[in-house]
């Protein structure tokens, strides 16, 4: 036995030093798509030496401080739902900080609605939490299931009632983390402070690349008294795009706002629309009078702008089937399917012109797809996010595959930057997506790798994630 | 020549919501998918007019149904047929076996015919299979069923294989004829996004009621078949619960007892299910009319056995006057005594003269040829009941019967309802009943009009119970000529039988959130290691994961096992009819509110895998 798990034993017990090959293989991977096709095809994972599980803020200090010394490669591990393989093990030397037993519930606090607890607690337990004493999060990732919240905050994440509640920047009130060198930092918590840069951005999204986040702090909202849903067909994307501009524009926020395309539509809400048409979705909740409100002005932008109501049982279809696609996704890969999701973001001036040229090169550039579609899910005032889906038969092969997911990537992505969006709306960025970090980022980018020297020295926090090895 | 694909769109049942009232799906929640057979008869379709090398003119695709319905029109367009027609008009709702078929082959003359049409075994809604057959014989077209691959086709026959019941045919048919492709038979890659964005840009032609005809004969006005009542589903087990540790030792125990039962004890499981059986069968009936009622009796060993429990199902309904009918190879016989002295050989005495004994006559008719095709079968029976002036004709639901009873039911242009699960007489009608809605409820058909009332069921949906008190009077009707025969028999050759899930007495049963083949095998390992036959819900069937000779259900097989064991079986009406008669059902559930629950004896909350690993 190496002389690095003896030592991880002494911090956190031989019990909590798991060697176990399935355990290891496990932890070793996330839902990163290209994988779950690849290993019905032969790929095999690079398994970490260990998988640590730290009780407290403490161990995992401990653990860090033992690894930066001994220059071993560490990678957090919250809930495994990331997509672009951030969480996978590539170093055979890798020790995998598992965080699910730090999941313990801090503080309620009724009056100032906010909760704060363990970063391993699942997001799913937390608003159960939340529900009992009335409140809710407001926050609902397809990875409700499966994520913890200190991976959220970690991974910039954001949820389907985006629009109207925020991401997880709007909802992170303070956090605590665990430095390289096992130093540990407190962000507390206030409503505001002008005191310098807002340092909460730098754990936030930083994907375990900085540090490791063992404590949050979020907002809660009340459970909301009524709801006003209602769905609008539209002739084209590009007709739908202006519609939610025009709703976003009034200043108000929708806690759903989704625009379709007939791809999409097809099978789920077909029966509600014409052939080849795309479909809005708004979903308004809060006090009645204002959710009311919202839906008036919502229906009158609506109708004035060549929508037709299509009523609200897509909106209850949508909301029941809203994360089937997650349960289904490992089925998928062993079907010989390679199935993505592609989200970029960009202002309302180019979004539908990046929808409709990226449909059309991957249209005429990869002939393997079977499945091409987008949809807007998360808007704001100056712009959108538009969330593509792939579905593509490769042949059965490693390479293979891989060069047909990469020729999809390459178009979304060159798309998303040559018109001035982003490549990244909330998947983050991973170990896939760091080759175009520095396209996305220009001259800002030295930052990013200054960033990286200062928090971690020795290059053992999730070596190749966020940055470039 | 031109070549037509009959497709259908078909609610997407994981998108149908249940009505909280009722229980029953809400069909206008649901969008709408291709319906999965289809896709095996566009390939089809595509590869035979590829091999006819430039002979055929056009492809093309007709549907009927609402106007929103047109992803298998696209999903046609998308594999490069040339046109696409969508039959939409309100006067079409409605529409049974008969009635879409008339509107079908309308559609079909008035877009110019065609010489082939291709057919999907059946749709995933209706699930009868019937509509292939009845078109058929309205376009006046041959008809191949169960057609697997197309061996040879010209401007004037075409050769196909074609396998019912375990036996594997090759055919061959003058033209036109209609092709109803075996599911699975083809398996084709989907079409790549490129030919789906070209087939959105294609136009659809739409035609309506009067497009087709004047006369205006369609809908529910018109069809045959009326739908008197849906009913929900009788409870009759009450399940014991259980999950976490517990569960495990308690499956396991399961498991072990049934390794060990002897299930020829007195107090056997058979006796038992039996004796439920009949009281099912008390809920019976009104007084029945004079009118004779038949059955049409496949001519070997367990024809006679599926006739058996057909006419034990007429005797409890105090069925008048019994006929039963069968027709025999036209090779060996001489005389009428030596045609009888077969079929009682080829049978075997005792089952003979059971029937025989139970019925006021039997009618043993005598094919042309040693080689029987369903057309001469449909021929030859739609004759007798004419001249019978029968007023109700049962047949045992396998590949030849579902064949033979739409034929006749087109050429006699009667209803005709496909796997019934019960059967009665009440309010001057003969009431079948079937699963409806994809399984979740019952429906109660009639047939108000006309005759004979038709029906097809399942094998041991009904227990053999007779008593002799027919006249058992043989008639004997000798080889008739044929006008127009279309097809004719090359070669037949029995196949060996892929299973041995109807005589199984524990069997594990696969469902719907079985999805990969890794699952499947890692439970069919399971099985093999604890001596479980194996069978699986339809939706696996579906997702050709399994061949349809392993599916238990109405679409499928019913079985009577002593110990059922249903993994992640969702708990559809449909594949629970198939399991009325088991002795003790298990199922394996991760959602504690899966129907399944409902209608198992034992439930057992949890991942399966648990359960399996638990053993291994």
């Amino acid at each position: 036995m190496s002389e690095v798990i003896k030592a991880l034993e002494a911090i956190v017990g031989q019990e909590d030093v798991v060697l176990e090959t399935s355990v290891r293989a496990q932890k070793a991977v996330d839902l990163y798509a290209l994988r779950l096709y690849q290993k019905h095809v032969g790929w095999e994972a690079t398994l970490p030496q260990a998988v640590v599980r730290p009780k407290d803020t403490d161990e995992v200090s401990k653990v860090l401080q033992l690894c930066n010394e001994r220059g071993v490669p560490v990678i957090p591990y919250g809930g495994g739902s990331g997509v672009l393989a951030g969480a996978e093990t590539r170093d055979e030397r890798t020790v995998v900080i598992d965080l699910a037993r730090i999941n313990r519930l801090i503080n309620v606090d009724e009056i100032s609605l906010q909760v704060t607890c363990g970063a391993g607690m699942l997001i799913r337990d937390l608003e159960a939490i939340v529900q009992e004493r009335g409140f809710k999060l407001g926050h609902y990732p397809q990875s409700m299931d499966l994520a913890q919240m200190g991976g959220l905050v970690a991974t910039r994440s954001t949820g389907q009632f985006s629009t109207g509640y925020g991401a997880i920047e709007d909802f992170l009130v303070g956090l605590e983390a665990v430095l390289a060198d096992g130093t540990v930092v407190r962000i507390n918590n206030v409503p505001r402070r002008a005191t310098g840069p807002d340092l909460r951005h730098l754990f936030l999204g930083s994907e375990g690349a900085f540090a490791v986040i063992t404590e949050v702090t979020v907002k809660m909202f009340p459970i909301p008294e009524t709801t006003w849903k209602h769905a609008y067909r539209v002739k084209t994307m590009r007709q739908g795009l202006e519609i939610i501009r025009l709703v976003m524009k009034t200043g108000i926020k929708p806690a759903v706002v989704r625009l379709h395309d007939w791809l999409e539509c097809e099978k789920p809400y077909g029966a509600f629309m014409e052939e080849n048409e795309s479909l809005l979705l708004f979903w308004s909740e809060g006090r009645k009078e204002i959710a009311e409100a919202e839906g008036a002005i919502i229906d009158e932008i609506a109708k004035a702008n060549g929508a037709v109501s299509a009523g609200e049982k897509p909106l209850d279809l949508w909301y029941v089937h809203r994360n089937d696609a997650a349960d289904e996704y490992e089925k998928y890969g062993a079907n010989g399917i390679l199935v993505d999701t592609l989200e970029v973001a960009a202002d309302w001036n180019v979004i539908a012109d990046i929808y409709e040229k990226t449909v059309e090169r991957v249209y005429y550039e990869v002939p393997e797809v079977v499945f091409f579609s987008g949809h807007s899910s998360h808007s704001y005032i100056n712009g959108t996010n538009i969330y593509f889906q792939l579905g593509a038969f490769p042949p059965p092969d490693v390479d293979e595959a891989q060069r047909v997911y990469e020729a999809v990537w390459g178009i979304v992505v060159e798309v998303a930057l040559e018109h001035g969006g982003s490549m990244g709306h909330h998947h983050g960025v991973g170990k896939h997506r760091v080759r175009w970090m520095e396209k996305e980022h220009g001259s800002s980018y030295a930052l990013m790798e200054s960033l990286k020297r200062v928090f971690d020295p020795n290059g053992i926090m999730n070596p190749g994630s966020l940055i470039e090895l | 020549m031109r070549i037509v694909t009959c497709v259908k769109q078909v609610p997407d049942e994981r998108n149908m919501a249940t009505d909280p009232v009722t229980g029953s799906l809400m069909r206008d929640t649901a969008g709408s998918i291709p319906n999965p057979d289809d896709a095996c008869a566009l390939a089809m379709a595509r590869a035979t007019s590829e091999s006819l090398n430039g002979q055929v003119q056009s492809l093309d695709a007709i549907t009927m149904g609402p106007r929103q319905s047109r992803s298998s029109l696209r999903q046609a367009l998308s594999y490069g047929f040339d046109n696409a027609y969508q039959l939409t008009d309100s006067r079409f709702a409605g529409s049974d076996v008969l009635t879409t078929s008339h509107a079908l082959a309308l559609a079909i003359e008035k877009t110019g015919g065609a010489e082939l049409v291709f057919c999907g075994e059946k749709s995933a809604d209706g699930d009868t299979g019937q509509v292939p057959a009845e078109l058929s014989v309205l376009l006046g077209a041959a008809f191949l069923p169960f057609v697997t691959e197309i061996i040879d086709a010209d401007r004037d026959a075409i050769t196909v294989r074609s396998k019912m019941d375990d036996v594997e045919y090759v055919i061959e048919s003058s033209l036109p004829a209609v092709i109803q492709v075996k599911a699975g038979a083809v398996k084709s890659a989907p079409a790549s996004f490129r030919d789906r964005i070209e087939a959105l840009k294609k136009p659809i032609a739409v035609l309506s009621a009067e497009d087709l005809s004047s006369e205006m004969l369609f809908g529910y006005r018109h069809s045959p078949t009326r739908v008197r009542k849906m009913i929900a589903p009788v409870r009759t087990r009450v399940p014991s619960v259980y999950s976490g540790d517990d569960a495990l030792t308690q499956f396991r125990q399961i498991l072990e007892e049934s390794e060990n039962t002897d299930d020829l004890s007195a107090d056997s499981p058979r006796l038992r299910s039996y004796a439920r059986q009949v009281r099912e069968t008390d809920t019976c009936c009104d007084q029945v009319p004079d009118e004779p009622v038949a059955v049409y009796v496949e001519a070997h060993k367990k024809g006679f056995q599926n006739g058996l429990e057909l006419l034990s199902r007429l005797q409890a309904c105090g069925a008048k006057t019994i006929y039963a009918v069968t027709l025999v190879p036209g090779d060996h016989a001489s005389s009428d005594e030596s045609m009888e002295r077969v079929l009682s050989e080829t049978v075997g005495e005792e089952l003979y003269l059971s029937l025989l004994r139970s019925v006021d006559a039997l009618t043993i008719m005598e094919a042309s040829r040693a080689a029987v095709t369903t057309e001469e079968c449909a021929y030859r029976l739609s004759r007798y009941l004419e001249k019978r002036r029968v007023g109700l004709c049962l047949l045992s639901a396998t590949d030849h019967g579902r064949t033979v009873g739409p034929l006749v039911a087109g050429t006699l242009k009667t209803g005709i309802t496909a796997d019934v699960t019960d059967l009665r007489y009440v309010s001057d009608q003969w009431e079948q009943v079937r699963p409806a809605y994809g399984g979740q409820v019952f429906a109660t058909i009639v047939t108000p009009e006309h005759r004979p009332v038709m029906a097809t069921v399942r094998p041991r949906i009904f227990a053999v119970d007779l008593h002799d008190d027919g006249r058992g009077v043989v008639a004997v009707e000798r080889a008739q000529d044929m006008e127009n025969r279309r097809t004719k028999i090359l070669s037949m050759k029995t196949c060996e039988r892929e299973t041995t899930i109807e005589e199984a007495k524990r069997l594990l049963i696969l469902g719907g959130a079985i999805t990969t083949e890794e699952e499947r095998d890692r439970l069919i390992a399971f099985a093999k290691r604890h001596e479980l036959e194996w069978g699986v819900t339809r939706a696996l069937v579906q997702g050709y994961l399994a061949p349809h000779g392993r599916q238990i259900g109405v679409s499928g097989l019913s079985v009577a096992p002593n110990l059922a064991i249903l993994v992640g079986v969702s708990g559809s009406v449909q594949t629970m009819s198939g399991l009325r008669r088991a002795e003790k059902i298990v199922a394996i559930n991760r959602d504690e509110g899966a129907p399944v629950f409902d209608n198992v004896d034992i439930a057992f909350i949890g991942q399966w895998q648990d359960y399996i690993e638990s053993l291994s």
